[in-house]
């Protein structure tokens, strides 16, 4: 047996916010479905509150291995920038990065790289703003270092 | 509609992090499509393992309404307590309960309210237990407070 979790996110009167995990069959994988509009349905008919938001996480594992390399912790990152058709930038912060594909510097992401020219079309195909608009164009990446996060 | 995908890695040292986009539409595979297309060309550039990933579609539609009630702050909950055909038990805590749900205590759930009825019969028949098990029985519920999040 498998199931998918549901997040139902609510708020009050004031706006404070509260989020409730529930499980569904694992067949039930969008969130405006009957399955889950009824339990929705269900629950706010005894709250005094709104159901603003509902979702489904499904998940899956792969059998992957670190290949090591300079900067194969997650604390090395190279941020890439992307441009979306209002001109607003949006970047992203990837662990690990393969130092071949960068430039002498050893800072500076090569765009001509097979792999980034790769990668960057990837994104402008498939990848969407929060807002649902499309991404443009790649305008640079470079390597960062960022904090160690908590497990 | 809109779905977040979220790729989890791990590094040498054991440590874990996170990269994550959004996609148009319902997108419900976190592996093929899409979703295998952006990690191909993820792994392409990243020398870390990439052991997870997590396809989360939105409905950003709203049910119900935050109105005026005798408990009508985020940190009032009512607590549902379901088992399922193993016995195990399955507690659900929702904010901002409506008064009329609760016996003259205005502690215990009256299950024999409507609007709990239809819950109850909701969960039965939806909700799952986290490994998938079907919730069984209602067991009891009840009135409790607890410190109210931050908003986000």
């Amino acid at each position: 047996m498998a199931a998918n979790q549901a997040n139902l996110s609510f708020r009050d009167r004031l706006g404070k916010a509260a989020k409730v995990v529930l499980y569904v069959a694992a067949a039930v994988t969008d969130p405006s479905s009957a399955t889950v509009q009824a339990i929705r349905n269900a629950i706010v008919a005894i709250l005094d509150a709104l159901n603003y938001k509902a979702s489904i996480s499904i998940t899956a594992a792969f059998a992957d291995t670190v290949a090591g390399g300079a900067y194969s912790t997650c604390e090395d990152k190279v941020l890439m920038v992307f441009k979306d058709v209002n001109g607003k930038r949006h970047s992203y912060k990837i662990p690990g990065p393969d130092p071949a594909i960068f430039q002498l510097d050893a800072e500076t992401v090569d765009p001509t790289n097979p792999a980034v020219a790769t990668f960057t079309a990837a994104w402008i195909a498939n990848v969407k703003t929060q807002a649902g608009d499309a991404l443009d164009s790649f305008v640079y990446g470079r390597r960062i270092m960022t904090k160690p996060q908590r497990q | 509609m809109a779905s977040e995908l979220q790729w989890d890695f791990r590094d040498g040292k054991g440590d874990v992090c996170k990269t994550s986009v959004w996609l148009a539409g319902v997108v419900t595979d976190p592996s093929g499509g899409v979703a295998g297309t952006l990690r191909t060309a993820l792994q392409a550039i990243s020398n870390l393992a990439l052991f997870r990933a997590a396809i989360i579609p939105v409905d950003e539609t709203d049910a119900g309404a935050a109105v005026a009630g005798d408990y009508e702050d985020i940190g009032d909950k009512v607590v549902l307590e379901f088992q399922d055909a193993s016995g195990a038990t399955h507690t659900y805590r929702f904010p901002c309960p409506k008064s009329t749900i609760f016996q003259a205590d205005q502690v215990s759930v009256d299950p024999g309210d409507p609007a709990v009825a239809a819950l109850i019969t909701a969960f039965l028949n939806n909700v799952k237990g986290t490994g998938g098990a079907n919730l069984t029985t209602f067991v009891r519920g009840w009135r409790a407070r607890n410190n109210s999040r931050r908003t986000r």
